[in-house]
């Protein structure tokens, strides 16, 4: 027999008899005294409580003692109009753990009519993962979070980030869009903004009013204007000429007019010019002879010929050669061994050998696996882990690694990624843009996939 | 926005955090307001404000083309790198950093490129994963006048002082082309890396890269496909060497049933102890089972 050293002694004067009247006094007594401390405080696991509570007395045929009618009304409020999910209280949000009691205590009371239970069977099935498990995405929290964060204009992070304000816009209109929420962003004034962004004299579009052009901003801008079916509130013919203008001879392109070149501008180019259906208007063979020049030893590709690869600019790379249907020129099997080895013991990816995971490249290498025909071969449940532990369960959005600060960027790919691994929740996401999916089929874009 | 660890504060911090931030958010607000006026950069990612720079420093080129201002020019251009090398210092990812660097010390007409590249090789024994700086030495080799070919020593003093170093190992790459002169040599270097630390992914990418080149012929294949057998009975569940060990098989063997069979215990062993790629092996595995 196994010795145990952690254990208790029974006093002497421990109660031996079971003491049925008490526990009823004790449980009827808990329920009522709305201004006790104890419960006060515990109106986050109310529900449960209650199932606690009222199972204990039927089992002890005292259920009687409870005011059943008030019981049924508060569940009937914590039900979630959204989702159809149950909160422990009013005002708090939906959860599972909730829902389960609401229903153990309508059974008990046979009173399940009182509730909608098509919207319950609902809640629960957007609940399943694709791997049969059921994990906590903190949907409504992260809608919280980015609509507060677009919002809060004096906030100091907001204020400070004014250099890369209409890619923060893209990062979190596409994460609100991929959970159903558009709605809850100004659409004219976030249209209006970017008509007020586009530079008079080159077509390109700036982070920020009175800031310069560039081919970043200028994608992002396409993008979210795509996504809203505005396109024709920017002049998009000057939008190419910009596009063409960054176009160098040996078929790479520039961020803006002061020469930096870069495969995450090739990307750019043929994004913007294939959402407005015209990549006729560059030297696509000579773009696709520079991104091909970029290729490593690995298989992988990096900012320019010779060097290092990257995930972040395999996905470039990709989302490029998806886009031009050039796929052909890669290397398959060595690149997507590549990429599947990016995945750590914690089930988070980095985006170099040798280096720490981060939510963002949970989006770089699953989209380049996916447009490779070879998400499986990494363990998405295990990479789901990793995601989900990187929410904020406080203020919403995600983090690069679980314990950081959240932020709208690592909050769009944390949600896309989950969206690639299948989710009843979120959205498709296009692999190759990184847009809602729906929104590409709606411009009948075309894009390659292996 | 990357590895900023969340810190819980009380409320009382934080109502004083948020003040503190309004106020430093105000000064920004007026820094901004006066530098877009005149222009000058307080976060080495504010592009416009390195565009602006490089407007004045066109305009400062342009007007001291005479011989006795090319003084004054040359102090202009050397602070702005002063400047730059402050940014780095503060983010030494910065790409608009880097770039503006580059850009100043090409329109400066007596850069001193050897001094930019001595300083490279500085910054990379110091930090020999940033990527920029190998980029910005690949760009600053061109202008000394150096070849690609000249930078083996460069390389192979990196990767003695530090086998784990993809960063290296990749630049190695990209060198020169495999000849039957230095392909031994390539041999060695690798198979030292690999024995000292088999657990460590950056050589197995470099050895895969060099078995794929004609110019390793079956010899070379078999020896090493010995030194992997040997240095499994020490480390029987290193999953890099069942990998290499089946590229071996699948080039040398892929024709011999009792190599296949080899080759498809190895896969099944993978697929028990590397569970986050087994979807991998099993796609490996199922080939070589309908092709056999």
């Amino acid at each position: 027999m196994s010795l145990y050293t952690k254990d208790i002694t029974l006093s002497a004067d421990s109660p031996k008899e079971l003491l049925l009247e008490k526990h009823v006094e004790f449980i009827t007594k808990y329920g009522k005294s709305e201004d006790d401390y104890e419960f006060g405080m515990t109106d986050y696991l109310r529900i449960s409580g209650m199932y606690w509570g009222l199972t204990a007395l039927e089992l002890v045929d005292k259920l009687q003692t409870l005011p059943q009618a008030e019981v049924v009304l508060f569940i009937k409020k914590c039900q979630d109009e959204d989702t159809g999910g149950i909160s422990a209280c009013i005002n708090h949000d939906p959860h599972l753990l909730h829902t389960l009691s609401a229903v153990q205590i309508l059974c008990t009371y046979d009173q399940l009519d009182k509730i909608n239970t098509d919207r319950v069977v609902d809640y629960v099935v957007s609940l399943q993962q694709p791997d049969g498990s059921f994990t906590e995405l903190l949907l409504e929290k992260h809608v919280e979070f980015i609509t507060k964060y677009g919002k809060s204009e004096d906030d100091y992070e907001f204020g400070m980030t004014d250099y890369l304000r209409i890619s923060g816009m893209y990062w979190g209109l596409t994460a609100l869009e991929l959970v159903d929420k558009l709605q809850t962003l100004p659409q004219a004034e976030v249209v209006l903004f970017i008509k007020k962004c586009q530079d008079e004299d080159t077509g390109g579009i700036s982070a920020c009013i009175n800031h310069d052009p560039h081919l970043l901003h200028t994608l992002s801008a396409v993008q979210i204007l795509c996504t809203y079916d505005q396109l024709d509130k920017i002049n998009t013919d000057r939008v190419v000429d910009y596009v063409v203008s960054l176009q160098q001879p040996d078929g790479s392109f520039t961020g803006d007019k002061w020469g930096e070149v870069d495969t995450r501008f090739s990307f750019c180019a043929v994004a913007t010019l294939a959402l407005l259906n015209r990549l006729d208007a560059i030297d696509v063979e000579k773009a696709v002879a520079f991104v091909e020049s970029c290729k490593n030893f690995d298989g992988g590709f990096g900012s320019r010929p010779l060097s290092e690869s990257h995930a972040g600019l395999i996905y470039c790379c990709l989302g490029f050669l998806s886009i031009t249907n050039r796929l052909d020129i890669v290397n398959r099997e060595a690149l997507a061994w590549w990429l599947c080895e990016r995945q750590l013991p914690s089930g988070g990816l980095n985006g170099r050998p040798e280096k720490l995971p981060d939510v963002c490249y949970s989006w770089w290498v699953l989209s380049s696996l996916t447009i490779l025909g070879r998400l499986h071969w990494i363990n998405a449940s295990a990479l789901k882990s990793f995601i989900l532990a990187c929410q904020d369960v406080e203020t919403g959005g995600f983090s690069d690694r679980p314990g950081d600060i959240p932020d709208p960027y690592h909050t769009l790919f944390g949600l896309a990624a989950l969206s690639l691994l299948g989710s009843n929740c979120i959205k498709p996401v296009n692999p190759t843009f990184c847009m809602p999916q729906h929104v590409i089929d709606r411009l009948k874009i075309k894009y390659q996939l292996l | 926005m990357h590895g900023r660890l969340k810190v819980r504060t009380t409320e009382e911090q934080q109502l004083l955090k948020r003040k503190e931030q309004q106020k430093k958010l105000i000064a920004y607000r007026m820094g901004m307001k006066q530098i877009l006026d005149s222009r000058k950069p307080v976060n080495p990612d504010i592009y416009t404000l390195w565009n602006y720079r490089k407007e004045v420093a066109l305009l400062e080129i342009n007007s001291n083309i005479n011989i006795e201002e090319t003084e004054k020019l040359s102090n202009f251009l050397e602070n702005e790198l002063k400047l730059t090398e402050q940014c780095l210092l503060a983010n030494p990812k910065s790409y608009s950093s880097w770039h503006h660097r580059y850009w100043i010390l090409e329109h400066n007409p007596e850069a001193n490129w050897k001094k930019e590249f001595d300083l490279c090789t500085k910054y990379l024994t110091m930090d020999d994963r940033n990527f920029h700086c190998w980029d910005f030495r690949r760009l600053v080799l061109n202008k000394v006048g150096i070849t690609l070919g000249d930078e083996i020593k460069f390389s192979t003093d990196r990767i003695n002082i530090n086998f784990s170093n993809y960063s290296s190992w990749h630049y190695r790459s990209t060198l020169k082309a495999l000849t039957e002169e230095c392909v031994e040599d390539e041999l060695t270097i690798v198979k030292s890396a690999l024995f000292t630390d088999p657990a460590d992914s950056s050589a197995w990418f470099y050895l895969r890269w060099i078995l794929s080149d004609p110019i390793v012929n079956t010899e070379h294949k078999e020896d090493l496909l010995d030194n992997l057998n040997q240095l499994l009975e020490i480390e029987p569940d290193c999953r890099w060497i069942l990998i290499a060990k089946c590229w071996l098989i699948q080039d040398l063997h892929a024709d011999k049933s009792n190599y296949v069979k080899e080759q498809i215990d190895c896969y099944r062993k993978l697929e028990e102890i590397d569970l986050l790629r087994k979807g991998h092996y099993s796609d490996k595995l199922n080939k070589l089972l309908s092709a056999n």
